[in-house]
């Protein structure tokens, strides 16, 4: 859906960024959203704090709420594939290649 | 201690209708489970220790729901039905830990503290079966071919509450096709935070 999304919305978009956080995801507001996320998953208390307040400057209050969100929801939905046994599909193993991923389920 | 008054902006009443309604109803009985018994699970989600309640299979299956779910195989489901967790409960305990998980990340993503525990309700579970509910390609039964949106189907409640909260936090399963829906975020910054979650997460799918 990113790689569909930012086609649509006529967007360059570098996926690597998603595993390897010194590559820009050229998305606005991608490095802070990515920073936000990381520390918000990670429960690092520490960096969580600076890096709302530096998505909050970039991006606005909105954004902060939206990733919270949005990051809540794919905590949900990661844990209920895994621990449902949903089979993974030929198009997520091509973006798992993209991403650099070494393997994907399903192989 | 709540930062979070500073964050408020349009749109989040419904998130946060939704998640108090929801967090109300995890301490009354589900499906397969008591209303104490999914405070446990609320509990083990937080790492905390559950003495006494939870029969030893289900407490693993709450652990491993929701602090190591990538490491689940299809063995270690077995493995727990072998032991007395049928695979009804189990999905209550999925989608009960999952959604739990869920919350605690909005909240913390606010600078909020984690939620009090719901009230715990009294009453007995209501032992529901889903009609054509069966295994298939998947490790819990399914009323139709198993995906995201399908995977906690045997439990109807849990599934509902599901697909209610995965709408209210991104998007309702008909908005996804919508690839300029804008909430806070353009599109492809709401996927750009899935994707480094589920990375985060080693989620496979």
């Amino acid at each position: 859906m990113l790689r569909a999304s930012s086609l649509a919305a006529d967007e360059q978009l570098d996926l690597r960024a998603i595993t390897d956080r010194a590559v820009d995801p050229l998305i606005e507001g991608g490095t802070a959203l990515l920073a936000f996320v990381t520390a918000l998953v990670r429960n690092d208390t520490r960096g969580l704090d600076a890096a709302r307040d530096d998505l909050r400057a970039t991006a606005g209050a909105a954004a902060v709420v939206r990733a919270s969100a949005v990051a809540g929801n794919f905590q949900m939905m990661n844990r209920l594939v895994d621990a449902t046994g949903v089979p993974i599909g030929a198009s997520m193993r091509s973006i798992a290649i993209d991403l650099g991923l070494p393997s994907a389920r399903g192989e | 201690m709540d930062n979070s008054d500073h964050l408020a902006t349009p749109g989040t009443d419904a998130i946060e209708a939704v998640i108090d309604e929801q967090w109300s109803a995890i301490g009354a009985a589900g499906t397969w489970m008591t209303g104490e018994e999914r405070i446990d699970l609320v509990r083990i989600s937080r790492g905390d220790i559950v003495s006494a309640g939870l029969d030893e299979a289900t407490t693993e299956a709450g652990g491993l729901v929701a602090h190591r779910a990538a490491s689940i195989t299809g063995d270690i489901v077995d493995g727990l039905e072998a032991r007395g967790l049928s695979r009804e409960r189990y999905v209550e305990v999925v989608g009960v830990v999952s959604r739990t998980v869920a919350i605690d990340t909005y909240d913390r993503g606010l600078a909020r503290s984690p939620r009090a525990l719901p009230a715990p309700r009294a009453g007995a579970p209501s032992g529901l079966r889903a009609d054509g509910a069966r295994r298939r390609a998947g490790w819990v039964p399914t009323v139709g071919a198993i995906g995201p949106p399908t995977a906690l189907d045997a439990v109807p409640s849990e599934a509902t509450a599901q697909e209610v909260l995965h709408s209210v936090l991104y998007l309702a399963y008909g908005e996804m096709a919508d690839l300029h829906v804008e909430r806070g975020l353009t599109r492809p910054q709401m996927e750009l935070v899935a994707g480094r979650v589920s990375y985060l997460n080693h989620c496979r799918f």
